[in-house]
């Protein structure tokens, strides 16, 4: 059953997760791992803003180059440098 | 070394070496060596395998190792799947003994082997300072078993360890001037976040480092969290770009930091405005250099080595390294900048001498006391014996008792009530030493040692005595 097989799969992952930890001695403690997973999610969200950033970046350096380009692909063709 | 000399040491387990059950360290006799268990080889050997371990033995930054028969050490290395040997330092020191300097660039190391061994897909299972040791000024690493794969996406096990012993206690000192060492020193495991957290005006906490690593680290600590249950046990993710972050971030930090002292501590000055001047210095210097190269001591402990001018006199004159000792922040982080730039042997540690680090830790024995530790060739106690009779009160007797007792020979200064330094010490109390004089220090001396040699160095009396124990024979030598 397909059902099945993405249990077993989430399983095999969980289980893989697991091995990370398997020889730690020390107690990391709850206050530094809750600062890291903050982190982690500003790191994340970060990664997403830079994203949509560049997208946003190339979107507006395109249209501004098609409209460059439109008036002036005629005479220069290395202008895109 | 004669067989019969291996066949007689005997083996014992270092007390300060159980806390994780990868391995441990085992004396046999005068050699260092360490176990790995089974439950650690994968690990040894992936990171064996990244070449990694060469690399940083190579650069100075991990101390040398090599593979020996698990049969040199007979029962100890039962269970054991391998038997590793490491070179036997000269002395171990430890956090609260440290200057602020060596505390600082000991946390650069500790980051630095973090960074590097992400690159090879390497970890470390903790951030204990502990595990650095000093070889002069040069902070080196010499837990081989804390290497561990990095599995992608697992949280810095190590990073509360690291605050509180790295970065707390070196905000001490930047933020309020307070030197961490008494602190460390009654808390061996650092200075914990709430508790540092609990010191800082709310103008600090507004730092963003400030306010991830210390105050929200420190206010969190007792929540119960499933999350942090949960990232521990590898079901959340700590993106190796994070983890990068956040070491790159406490690194560009930790280099930054400065003591706040407001101004120069007592003796950062002393060694322009001492009384000494010109040929006296230089006879004092010589004085050393002769005992040192005619005794061929190797190793040397200068105590109150202010900022390491006769530490240096030694090393010129034939010693293999010496450990300097001070009470003076001021002074030692000045001693610890010159060691590290001039790349000098020579190893500058903080020191109240009426008060030396006693034996503590688990069983009183993890962590040694300084006598435990003592095993140099020589000592040296120049312009010191006044603050510790005259200042601290303590009997002259019990000076030089405390000093002939931490190396077999030696040189002491005796330092006269005529001299301005003491004249100064006594200017606002009482003359309660009636027996402080010279004729007094000799036969105190007698009792313990021979004076093989003495002299006067400056035009108000001071005098140094370079002494040999009755039972001296040089400890490194043989």
């Amino acid at each position: 059953m397909p059902r099945k097989r993405v249990i077993l799969i989430w399983l095999a992952v969980q289980l893989a997760g697991f091995s990370a930890a398997a020889h730690a001695y020390l107690d990391p403690g709850t206050g530094s791992i809750l600062v890291q997973s903050l982190l982690a999610g500003i790191a994340g969200a970060a990664a997403v803003v830079s994203l949509y950033w560049q997208r946003l970046k190339t979107f507006l350096t395109n249209r501004r180059k098609d409209s460059h380009d439109a008036r002036s692909s005629a005479t220069s063709p290395d202008n895109d440098a | 070394m004669p067989a019969e000399f291996l066949a007689a040491a005997e083996v014992r387990a270092e007390p300060g070496s159980f806390r994780d059950p990868s391995g441990r360290i085992f004396w046999l006799g005068e050699r260092v060596l360490r176990t790995v268990m089974p439950q650690a080889v994968a690990d040894f050997d992936y990171v064996e395998s990244t070449g990694i371990v060469t690399a940083l033995i190579k650069k100075g930054m991990l101390i040398d190792q090599a593979r020996r028969p698990a049969s040199l050490i007979g029962e100890a290395a039962a269970g054991a799947a391998y038997v590793l040997e490491h070179p036997k330092l000269d002395f171990i020191s430890y956090p609260y003994e440290w200057s602020f300097r060596a505390l600082q660039s000991a946390a650069l190391l500790q980051l630095d082997l973090y960074l590097e061994g992400l690159q090879h897909g390497v970890t470390l299972s903790d951030a204990t300072a502990y595990n650095i040791q000093f070889d002069g000024a040069r902070p080196v690493f010499i837990d081989r078993l804390s290497f561990r794969r990095y599995v992608d996406g697992q949280f810095w096990l190590g990073h509360r360890q690291f605050c509180e012993q790295f970065l707390n206690p070196l905000l001490l000192r930047s933020m309020f001037g307070i030197p961490h060492n008494a602190w460390y020193r009654g808390s061996p495991e650092g200075i914990g976040a709430a508790e540092l957290s609990a010191l800082l005006p709310l103008r600090r906490k507004l730092s963003w480092r400030v306010l991830t690593n210390v105050v929200m680290q420190g206010s969190l600590q007792k929540t119960r969290s499933s999350d942090a249950q949960k990232a521990v046990a590898g079901k959340l993710r700590f993106p190796k770009p994070a983890f990068v972050r956040l070491l790159t971030g406490l690194r560009t930090w930790i280099a930054a930091l400065h003591p706040a002292d407001r101004q120069p501590t007592t003796w950062q000055e002393y060694a322009r405005q001492n009384s000494y001047r010109g040929t006296e210095a230089e006879a004092k210097r010589n004085f050393v250099a002769r005992f040192v190269s005619d005794s061929r001591a190797r190793t040397v402990w200068d105590i109150g080595c202010n900022t390491g001018d006769y530490s240096v006199a030694a090393l010129q004159a034939g010693a293999r390294a010496v450990i300097g000792f001070d009470f003076d922040q001021g002074a030692l982080d000045l001693a610890f900048d010159r060691a590290r730039s001039e790349n000098l042997a020579f190893t500058p540690l903080f020191l109240d001498v009426t008060n030396p680090a006693p034996d503590q830790g688990w069983g009183q024995a993890e962590r040694r006391g300084l006598q435990g530790r003592a095993r140099a060739d020589a000592v040296l106690a120049l312009a010191l014996i006044h603050h510790v009779a005259i200042s601290k009160n303590v009997p002259l007797d019990g000076v030089v008792s405390w000093l002939t007792g931490m190396a077999p020979r030696g040189v002491i200064e005796f330092v006269p009530k005529t001299d301005p330094m003491v004249v100064e010490l006594l200017r606002m109390r009482e003359d309660i030493f009636p027996h402080y004089d010279e004729e007094h220090f000799v036969s105190c001396l007698q009792e313990r040692a021979r004076i093989v040699a003495s002299e006067t160095v400056s035009a108000s009396g001071r005098k140094l005595f370079a002494f040999e124990r009755a039972d001296n024979h040089l400890s490194g030598s043989n």
